[in-house]
């Protein structure tokens, strides 16, 4: 069924290939690269295309002035970041305020090292680990590390982000940056249950916790996307991975109207760089994992063309890398979209959201996935499975979304005293 | 030391040090993070045991919910920023210290004195094997133990007539009952390919199972009645009536073959036999106590050769027949008959362990079958040789000579180049051999060789810590890397595993480091499960009791020491709220 493999049109790139397999500390030194390197300039050039993209929503220009296009914006904002004064309040807990932008650049950091971006190999091997199968069904992932546990381990990174958060508020000794922890920790710790819950559609298909065999998965079975619980497990996921990210309309903790920065409000200079870096380093983390887990990696839809096509390594590197980066860059449009148009919610409704929204939807979405699983993936029968549980799906949450408003509209503080009579008590002082 | 040494050192003292920063903190949070510190360092510990399952459960759970719970908690207390340092009356620290110190005894206790709770394994069983991967085992007593050919299964065939199953890690998968109005067993036995283990009793009868299935798969009988000391099960034969060969060796130096149903009766040595192996291409190799290693031809019942095992006049200590298997064939198609040859070992395929490429095991070991004999020095007491040589044309493989000590058991690896010695000191060869002295344990030590192309120069030896397991000890050596088992005398079987991937020779006995066997995932995780979780959790459980406590006492001193803060405050007031205001 598959076309047979041709050699790569470029005998070059053909040999490149052989060239590919180096002695193991080149290979952790070019991750080492990667990941010192690569991966900040990425960050650096989405918070320019951030602010590019908010300018154009905003009908303005956007950084336009250092460099073609603006484009040595971020270079400059680095020199002037680390060229200012790092201030440590004098009542700060110090060596606890150095600490926490650490520990969520490190989070941040940790959660890109089992992304798959490609392949190493254009034929399948045998799965490292697991039970011994037949072989040659595994296309080995371009990730730094492929454990077993992969998404686990990746919930695992994710869930330290937490503590950063709250001690970077705890220890600045300010009251808005220790409310702003507190709301980022409540929001945080909400949102990761439907975080994680809408993982488990995939692991359930792809029956496996590594990010290269859902990536392997994909190619056998086609995007998860293309399911009714998929597609629900994907906006699950986006949404409540802008929520972790305390990106808008869920940037309550850094809410700068009411409680001027948030969690840093005390950091300056390179520290707040480091808070920065790691906030657009967790979108481009967020949305590598969107790809990776939901969008079938750097394959194409509906095919899984230049893998078993195309014998060069590079080759296939190049469209999968490709591919893959297309689609995280999608993705972030999506989230500064999302946060050019929707206002910042309210403490209330963002709970409510998460509480009785989203974590009974992504429940009911494993059931649902559960129900996937046995119609289309085993039985073969897709279109019975959408036509089953699109409709399901649908109907949970418009309950659901009934359900969270039945109580009416929450009491806002302020707003009953201000429409209420003046009480007797207080009406007689004023005479 | 080794780098894993090296880096198991540095995170053993990190976690040590943040967990006494944890009790010792006078500000709350700053004992919340050396708690999760020391949560780190555990993670980091299953890590290194290569559990990383374990360590993401680890980092998501605990340092995750539970320590964020923690701090949540601190949060909502009046002494959210650790001003007031924690700290209580003295009599409130008493009883807390008693416990405290009570529960580090009891695991010291425990830990280091090997003992478990009562009914149950001790946390660390023999100083042997300081690792957590290989944990010891057994059944009442044990008469005869083999390894399977894969090195998939260990059998052992205990006192209480069962045959159990083990995988060399130490998970018992079957236990099968022998007959034992038959005859009480004597020896156990693998077929070559490892699908069958079989049975022999003192009356010459055998039984014998499907490993996969653990079924009962055929049995024989009908020979010289007499004790069975060696046994062997040949490859399979389709297309031949009677299924497989099974070769009995009796201590009457007879071994009985069966082709079929009735035996043929071939006397191969004057006196017992020690050990036979059918090796891969279907003849039978036998040693003998007359110093002999034959060669048979099953098919005649001939012997094709016959190669003297030791010098005249030097008594064999202990021996051992091992086999270094063919490269395997190249598997065509699932059918059976195309591929199995009387030389071909076909394992079946849900019994087939993950073999490693056959150029890795064939060609540069001596092509077998091989024998290994030490022999003891007649007039010197407490010296003996070590010949590994080639059974068919005598060629030596290795030659160790005036060895110290008395050879009490050998064991030759099945596809690698090494071989196994337990040596008792030479004092034992002087002692006068009272009636106990069979069983009274010996103070052993387990030399290694390794020969053939792989060793690099020469022979190299290695050497474990010491072992007491008594004089009637049995030893088998598995395939691959090697990983020994060892019953001794009316003692459980226990595991052991030499090769810790270093190259160099240490001669301490803190230099053998446990390391995984097979399936080491799983080894590891019953390995935690059952070893090392308890322990970290009774101390997890400690420091979190010493934290709440701590936050108890804090919050009374505060109570006490400051009022309400407001008239304005009510119920409904949250810290956060109040800060704000």
């Amino acid at each position: 069924m598959n076309p047979p493999i041709v050699p790569g049109p470029l005998p070059m790139l053909a040999q490149a290939r052989a060239e590919l397999a180096g002695p193991p500390w080149l290979y952790w030194l070019a991750w080492l690269l990667v990941f010192a390197l690569v991966f900040p300039l990425i960050v650096a050039y989405v918070v320019l295309a951030e602010r590019k993209l908010a300018g154009r929503f905003q009908d303005r220009i956007g950084p336009n002035r250092v460099g073609p296009f603006g484009l040595l914006q971020p270079i400059a904002d680095l020199l002037k970041l680390l060229t200012k004064e790092n201030i440590v309040p004098r009542a700060a807990d110090s060596a606890v305020h150095v600490l926490a932008p650490v520990i969520l650049l490190v989070s941040s950091f940790l959660v890109l090292a089992v992304i798959p971006f490609g392949v190493t190999s254009t034929r399948p091997e045998v799965i490292p680990f697991g039970e011994p199968g037949p072989e040659g069904r595994w296309y080995p992932g371009l990730a730094a590390v492929d454990t077993a546990s992969g998404l686990l381990y990746l919930v695992a990174a994710a869930s330290l982000s937490v503590l950063g958060i709250f001690l970077a508020g705890w220890s600045s000794r300010n009251k808005f940056a220790l409310i702003g922890s507190m709301r980022g920790v409540a929001q945080l710790v909400s949102y990761e249950i439907p975080q994680v819950l809408s993982l488990v559609p995939v692991i359930l298909w792809a029956g496996s916790l590594s990010l290269v065999g859902i990536f392997n998965a994909q190619v056998d079975q086609g995007w998860f996307l293309w399911s009714p619980p998929g597609l629900f497990g994907f906006v699950i996921l986006t949404i409540a991975s802008i929520a972790e990210t305390n990106r808008a309309p869920f940037d309550l903790p850094e809410a700068e109207s009411e409680i001027i920065a948030g969690y840093h409000t005390e950091y300056s200079g390179m520290r707040f760089g480091l808070f920065f870096l790691a906030e657009y380093l967790a979108i481009f983390g967020i949305a590598c994992l969107a790809t990776a887990l939901f969008l079938g990696g750097g394959t194409l839809p509906f095919t899984s063309w230049p893998l078993g096509a195309i014998d060069s390594v590079v080759l296939v590197n190049v469209v999968l890398v490709g591919v893959f980066a297309a689609k995280v860059a999608a993705i972030i449009f999506l989230v500064f979209w999302i946060r050019a148009t929707l206002p910042r919610m309210r403490v209330d409704r963002l709970m409510n959201l998460a509480w009785k929204v989203l974590i009974p939807l992504s429940l009911v979405n494993v059931v649902a996935s559960a129900a996937w699983l046995e119609l289309a993936i085993r039985r073969d029968r897709p279109l019975l499975g959408w036509l089953l549980l699109l409709p399901a799906l649908v109907l949970t949450l418009s309950g659901l979304l009934r359900l969270s408003r039945a109580g009416g509209p929450a009491p806002v503080v302020g707003r009953a005293e201000a429409h209420r009579p003046s009480p007797a008590g207080r009406a007689g002082a004023l005479r | 030391m080794s780098a894993m040494q090296l880096i198991f050192l540095i995170v053993s003292a990190v976690g040590l040090l943040t967990a006494l920063g944890t009790v010792l903190a006078r500000n709350l949070v700053h004992a919340a993070l050396f708690l999760v510190a020391f949560f780190f360092a555990v993670a980091a510990q299953f890590v290194l045991l290569e559990a990383e399952f374990l360590a993401a459960m680890q980092v998501l759970v605990y340092i995750g919910a539970v320590s964020i719970l923690l701090l949540f908690g601190i949060m909502l207390t009046r002494n959210i920023q650790g001003d007031e340092t924690t700290g209580g009356h003295w009599a409130w620290k008493i009883p807390i210290a008693v416990v405290a110190l009570g529960v580090l005894g009891v695991l010291l206790y425990g830990i280091s004195n090997e003992r478990g709770r009562p009914g149950q394994q001790s946390w660390a069983r023999t100083a042997s094997r300081p690792g957590g991967v290989n944990p010891p085992v057994g059944g009442p007593g044990v008469a005869d133990l083999s390894y399977s050919p894969g090195g998939r299964h260990v059998a052992s065939l205990d006192l209480d007539g069962r045959v159990r199953l083990w995988t060399p890690v130490g998970r018992l998968v079957a236990s099968l009952p022998t007959d034992e109005a038959a005859g009480r067993p004597t020896a156990v036995g693998f077929s070559v390919d490892g699908a069958i283990v079989a049975s022999a009793d003192d009356r010459g009868g055998v039984l014998s199972w499907d490993v996969a299935g653990r079924l009962p798969a055929f049995s024989r009988s009908g020979g010289r009645p007499g004790r069975i000391s060696a046994l062997a099960v040949g490859p399979e034969r389709p297309g031949e009536e009677g299924g497989r060969l099974v070769a009995a060796g009796g201590a009457d130096g007879i071994v009985r073959l069966w082709g079929g149903d009735e035996p043929i009766e071939v006397r191969a040595h004057d006196g017992p036999i020690r050990s036979l192996a059918f090796s891969p291409d279907g003849r039978l190799v036998t040693l003998g106590a007359d110093r002999l290693a034959r060669v048979l031809d099953p098919s005649t019942g001939g012997v094709a050769s016959s190669v003297p095992a030791s010098p005249p006049g030097r008594p064999i200590a202990a021996s051992a027949v091992g086999l270094t298997p063919p490269p395997r064939p190249e598997e065509v198609s699932g059918l059976p008959v195309g591929m199995v040859g009387p030389g071909v070992p076909a394992p079946p395929p849900e019994s087939a362990p993950p073999q490693p490429p056959a150029e890795e095991l064939g060609p540069d070991l001596p092509p077998g079958p091989l024998a290994a004999v030490a022999s003891l020095v007649s007039g010197r007491p407490g010296r003996w040789d070590l010949r590994v040589f080639d059974a068919n044309d005598g060629a030596e493989v290795l030659v160790a000579e005036d060895l110290e000590g008395v050879p009490i058991a050998l064991a030759l690896g099945t596809g690698t180049g090494r071989v196994a010695a337990l040596v008792a000191p030479a004092s034992i060869a002087e002692a006068d051999p009272g009636t106990t002295a069979q069983d009274a344990p010996v103070d052993a030590s387990l030399l290694v060789w390794e020969f053939g192309p792989r060793a690099d120069d020469g022979p190299t030896l290695k050497a474990s810590p010491r072992i007491s397991p008594g004089r009637a000890v049995r030893l088998a050596a598995g395939a691959e890397d090697m990983p020994l088992a060892l019953a001794p005398a009316g003692g459980p079987v226990a595991f052991l595993d030499l090769d810790a991937g270093a190259a160099s020779v240490p001669s301490t006995s803190a230099s053998v480091a446990a390391s995984a066997v097979a399936d080491m995932p799983r080894a590891v995780g019953d390995e935690l499960m059952t070893r090392f979780v308890v322990p970290f959790e009774v101390a997890g459980l400690l420091l979190t009791a010493a934290l709440v406590g701590a936050i108890v006492l804090a919050r009374q001193d505060v109570g006490a020491a400051s009022p309400p803060i407001g008239s304005e405050a009510d119920e409904t007031d949250t810290p956060a709220e109040r800060i704000a205001r």
